[in-house]
């Protein structure tokens, strides 16, 4: 009997830990969810070979250094240094030395294992003076000689300083190259008034800091013109190369070498290519670290935008230019060549087009010159191989730059036979019994292509991959047709690198990219709106209109073709000449387009609202709204006064201008004296929507939301803490007001929040937590949630049916507070189609999680201890630490990076909503907060459902005979 | 002659009418009486018998009547097991609860809708003539509703009737603005 007892509860052990977590259905993992781990714009490029891999060192604009496999792409490591932008890389030796500096702050040098990403040790700099920044690895030693302001320290592995010399302020130095027992910095000459811009050089003996010699170079150079390079090798040293500013001949200073100083050379190649106007528009830059000193040359000849890879080489006479790879950007695919004008030379060819990530701008050669790295000002950056016509790889790193996305939906899938109508007769498609016909006639065509190839036995040629498509496409291919849920949409991202980006959710495919620029700089997009959503069969197209600015801060509008990324034939790329505060999507549609109005509120000026599309019947359009419209301006981090304005249009619209509206001040929302705006939150589009208007409590009564999609969130910084205000954006009255003593907002601190109904979320840190009296104050990161009701007391509510914001009363407000459970870096809330199913609380958390928390955790009115009719409402008892429930975690193993924001929109299923996050990394998933009611299982068997019917049936032919003859043997009996 | 009457299915009796028999006798009967038929000796046993049946009816209707007032509260005897099983069943909506709660509901409403057919075979007197059994159908309708009304109290502690602002709050429309803002 014991025997058996033992053998039971072993068994349900067992089988408990059989069954697993249903919650994290680890059979969608990875299916229903892409993630896409990225670095940034590569700033800098240096080749790391260990074990006869190589792999690629970059140091990012997204602060980021990381190992990049040259094979593959595949990423090996990162290490993100958060806001401190990186000033110097170089790997040796199975090393990797960065230097970095936040905004005033010390610079800090660190040094990471090249192979794992570890760090192996560090060194901050005395934070006296943080101009400059430099570093280089002293020559067979572990040492590092670093730069940073007046200070110029050698640095031993164990952090110790070996020797410090004082520069005494003679200039700001951004290069340190260490060769033959000598350190040079070289920096920016500090300007006085007799000595001109120029280059200073510090020479000083490694071994003991001892200053040789240092002396100005360069004269009309700074570092970063685009006319000087410091190009250094460990055996060949140090160089400077510069190209005077109406000057065509090259001048090349040795580091140390004072007599002369410099000389004058003339590339050949160079020089037999470039007339002397194209050499004058040229600029030069760095092209990573090989045995001989290297740089680049960037020109364009004839249209066509051409990279010149070089290397400094030691001649009969003195030093000479080998070329090393040649790119050419033309308007159809980039070519490229390595290899000088005499030896073998390897070469490929690559389609592209430059509209999609912009020209071309650095080149990094491989060992053995096989192979070249060529990235894009947009942020593309792909390995180009000899003999193939494809990259060998490719990475979109203008997604670690996103700044806004918005989803596109997408048409249901057409059948070829519905295509094919399109082509020839779009007529016939409005027609619902056409398509039907059509539906079948394509199922016909489905059936017999079938047959034709052997019931799916023989592969036919159509179906056969077309080439390339193991390796990355340059060419995206665009995405036609969704699915019949809408769980299939286009992610358009907006990147500050100047290009938009669609990609499709199902699976993370590009789909399409489109490079926005302004008079040959990219235009920094920050907004990415869809303003025609509809797509009726055979209709119009969907539009994105990306916003961004442009040269001169300028405000660039350039409106794409949704589906492909092409910009619109009707509605060219629009530049208003000012910078904008806001863009405002305004309650009309253009008449002629189909469009949504766009409103942009210029920095300057008076507060007017230029509208977009820029036709006066879009004008017309805007001033024909029945209600009056109000915005704000003043909202921005810093302010003291928030603004109110209502449009007010003119009675005539001048001809050939922009059409633009006044704005007449309504109302104004000073802060009290000490305080500024920290942070400010509004709804998304739609985010006060809500499919009942009340919460229904346990005694069935009944307490009426809130809703006002006027609503605003403002953050204040004060003496006294932070403080929260919500106010009306059309009246400018104080909704409600909170304060959080304790509190404090900062950079590593940030304050968030989210509207969602009638509910705010809102995180910060408080530095003490009052846990108990006897206790010791506590500090970290609340959430606070504060949930507006139109009454205190149950079945209370304003009954009229339209209501203006100037008579609204005031809310009744219930808040609570939770301890997060990390501090997260966005706040989000699922969006349903009706929003009848409820709905998750998504944070990003620091540590790379994404969390969904159902909203029932973050409901301001949990009791301490719940009533019947509490409990009966379904309220959680109230505990202050909000779970980390790994279940909840909905990104699971993946770590998503620096989280900038989260978008959540609906499917054509009420249950689903899809979510993106990004910010360094992309994350996209599904989110079902109410669970799937409206799907079936995973787990559901068609087929068993077919083959049980099926055997229903045969079951009861089968039974029939047997039946009658039973029936008829009793009706004789 | 005697010829069998109509047979009342539901109480299976057989009366006979030998009425006819005189007419047909004086008018035109050429056919010769059978031997040893005595028909003033078969006239008397039909008045015996008529007799007889005048008293039966009397005491059918009084039975009729009885069963009737029977039929009537039988309703009110179910009452209390249905009260019961709904205490057991217990206010939480469950499917369990659901379904006693339906067939209490059910029951009645279904026997006050037959009430005519439930009455049919009582009511039907001798000779064509029908019973008036109103008051029991008045009493009968009237325990039913009152079970109908114990189920409709049931659905209203189960929280099932429209009779609360919650119950309508999802057709309440959002209020309208009357100003735009973005």
């Amino acid at each position: 009997m014991l025997i058996a007892w033992r053998v039971l509860k072993a068994v349900v052990a067992v089988s408990s830990v059989l069954s697993g977590a249903q919650a994290l259905f680890p059979d969608e993992a990875g299916r229903i969810d892409w993630y896409q781990a990225q670095i940034g714009v590569p700033q800098r490029l240096e080749e790391h070979v260990h074990n006869g891999t190589v792999g690629l060192v970059a140091a990012t604009a997204r602060n980021v250094v990381a190992l990049v496999d040259a094979e593959s792409g595949a990423l090996r490591w990162r290490q993100q240094l958060g806001d401190e932008a990186i000033g110097a890389l170089q790997v040796r030796d199975g090393r990797v030395l960065t230097q970095s500096a936040a905004v005033d702050s010390a610079a800090q040098v660190r040094v990471w294992d090249a192979d794992s990403g570890a760090l192996q040790w560090s060194f901050t700099h005395a934070a006296d003076d943080v101009s400059g920044g430099a570093a280089a690895f002293v020559d067979d030693s572990d040492d590092v000689v670093t730069v940073s302001g007046n200070q110029l320290v050698r640095v031993a592995a164990d952090g110790s300083t070996a020797w410090t010399l004082a520069l005494n302020g003679t200039g700001v130095y951004g290069r340190v190259v260490v060769h033959g027992g000598s350190v040079f910095a070289v920096g920016d000459a500090r300007r006085t008034r007799t000595a001109g811009r120029r280059l200073h050089v510090v020479e000083a003996r490694v071994a003991t800091g001892e200053v040789v010699q240092q002396y100005d170079v360069a004269d009309g150079q700074r570092l970063g013109n685009g006319r000087v390079v410091v190009a250094a090798s460990r055996t060949h040293g140090g160089f400077v190369v510069w190209r005077e500013k109406k000057n065509i001949v090259w001048q090349l200073h040795r580091l140390g070498q004072t007599s002369p100083l410099w000389e004058m050379h003339h590339a050949k190649h160079v020089q037999m290519e470039l007339m002397p106007e194209d050499m004058l528009s040229s600029t030069l830059v760095e092209a990573g670290a090989a045995d001989a000193p290297r740089f680049a040359m960037a020109y364009t000849k004839d249209g066509v935008a051409k990279t010149l890879v070089v290397e400094l080489v030691r001649g009969g006479d003195g030093v000479e230019m080998r070329r090393v790879a040649l790119v050419s950007d033309r308007t159809d695919g980039v070519a490229w060549r390595t290899g000088d004008e005499t030896g073998e030379a390897r070469k490929g060819r690559v389609a592209y087009r430059r509209d999609t990530y912009g020209p071309v701008t650095g080149v990094t050669v491989c060992s053995g010159a096989a192979r070249v790295v060529v990235q894009t000002r947009g942020g593309l950056v792909a390995a180009l191989a000899h003999g193939r016509r494809e990259p060998v790889w490719l990475r979109d790193e203008a997604l670690a730059h996103a700044q806004d996305m918005a989803f596109v939906d997408l048409p249901a899938p057409a059948s070829p036979a519905e295509h094919a109508a399109r082509a020839t007769d779009p007529s016939v498609l409005p027609s619902p019994f056409a398509r039907f016909v059509l539906h079948w006639v394509a199922w016909a065509q489905t059936l017999r292509a079938w047959a034709l190839t052997g019931f799916g036995l023989r592969r036919s040629a159509a179906t056969a991959p077309p080439a390339g498509t193991e390796s990355g496409r340059l060419a995206p291919e665009p995405l036609a047709a969704g699915d019949h849920f809408g769980f299939s949409k286009l992610a358009v991202f907006g990147s500050s690198t100047g290009v938009v980006t669609a990609v499709g959710t199902q699976g993370g495919v590009r789909s399409w990219a489109h490079y926005v620029a302004h008079n040959d700089s990219p235009a920094a997009v920050e907004r990415v709106i869809v303003t025609r959503r509809s797509l009726p069969v055979g209709g119009e197209p969907p539009v994105a209109v990306a916003v961004g600015r442009g040269a001169r801060n300028h405000t660039v509008v350039a409106p794409l073709d949704a589906l492909t990324g092409a910009p619109l034939a009707d509605l060219g790329q629009h530049v208003m000449p000012f910078a904008y505060s806001r863009v405002l999507e305004l309650p009309a549609t253009d008449p002629e387009s189909g469009q949504l109005l766009l409103g942009f509120v210029p920095v300057d000026g008076a507060p007017r609202l230029v509208l977009w599309p820029p036709t006066t019947s879009a004008a017309r359009a805007f001033c024909a709204l029945t209600k009056p419209f109000f915005f704000e301006v003043g909202d921005d981090v810093g302010s003291t006064r928030v603004r109110g304005f209502r449009a007010v249009c003119p009675d005539a619209w001048a001809p050939d201008t922009p059409p633009e509206v006044d704005a007449q001040p309504a109302w104004s929302f000073d802060l009290p004296p000490g305080e500024t705006l920290v942070a400010a939150a509004r709804y998304e589009p739609g985010g006060y929507a809500t499919a009942l208007q009340g919460r229904v409590l346990g005694d069935r009564s009944v307490r009426y939301k809130y809703i006002n999609p006027h609503l605003m969130t403002l953050a204040t910084q004060g003496p006294d803490g932070v403080a929260v205000y919500l106010i009306d954006r059309v009246s400018g009255r104080l909704l409600h007001s909170a304060t959080h003593a304790a509190a404090r907002v900062d950079k590593e601190r940030p304050f968030l929040a989210v509207q969602s109904e009638s509910r705010v979320i809102y995180q910060l840190w408080l530095d003490a937590i009052p846990a108990a009296a006897a206790a010791p104050p506590a500090r970290g990161f609340v959430t606070v949630v504060a949930e507006l009701f139109e009454s205190d007391r149950a079945d209370e509510r304003t009954t009229d049916s339209a209501i203006s914001s100037r008579d609204l009363r005031l809310p009744s407000v219930v808040t609570e507070a939770f301890a997060a459970p990390e501090p997260a870096t966005a706040l989000a809330v699922t969006r349903t189609r009706a929003r009848i199913a409820t709905r998750d609380v998504l944070f990003a958390l620091s540590s790379g999680k994404l969390l969904a928390l159902p909203d029932q955790l973050l409901d301001a009115r949990r009791p301490l201890a719940p009533s019947a009719d509490e409990k009966a409402e379904g309220l959680l008892p109230y505990a202050a630490p909000l779970p980390l429930d790994p279940r909840r975690v909905v990104s699971h193993h993946n770590a998503v990076a620096s989280v900038r924001r989260i978008v959540s929109h609906p499917t054509d299923l009420e249950s689903t909503a899809l979510v993106a996050a990004f910010g360094l990394d992309v994350f996209f998933t599904r989110l079902s907060p109410s669970g799937v009611f409206d799907q079936l299982a995973p787990t559901f068997s068609k087929a068993n459902l077919v083959i049980t019917t099926l055997a229903l049936a045969v079951g009861c032919l089968l039974a029939r005979p047997m039946v009658h003859r039973k029936l008829t043997n009793r009706a004789w009996a | 002659m005697a010829s069998s009457g109509s047979t009342n299915k539901s109480s299976r009796r057989v009366y006979a009418d030998f009425s006819p028999l005189v007419a047909k006798s004086k008018a035109s009967s050429k056919i010769v009486e059978p031997a040893g038929f005595d028909l003033k000796a078969a006239l008397g046993r039909a008045d015996a018998l008529a007799g007889t049946q005048t008293r039966n009816d009397e005491a059918d209707t009084a039975l009729r009547t009885k069963k009737a007032w029977e039929v009537a509260v039988s309703p009110g005897k179910s009452l209390p097991m249905q009260a019961f099983m709904a205490w057991m069943s217990g206010t939480s909506v469950s499917i369990f609860s659901i379904l006693i709660t339906g067939m209490i509901l059910m029951s009645p409403l279904r026997a006050i809708m037959s009430v005519q057919q439930t009455f049919a075979g009582l009511e039907r007197a001798a000779k064509g003539t029908r019973l008036d059994l109103t008051m029991q159908k008045a009493a009968f309708v009237a325990i039913n509703l009152a079970g109908i009304l114990f189920g409709v109290y049931r659905l209203s502690i189960m929280g099932l009737l429209p009779t609360t602002s919650s119950d309508w709050l999802a057709f309440l429309p959002p209020k309208e603005y009357m100003e735009y803002s973005a």
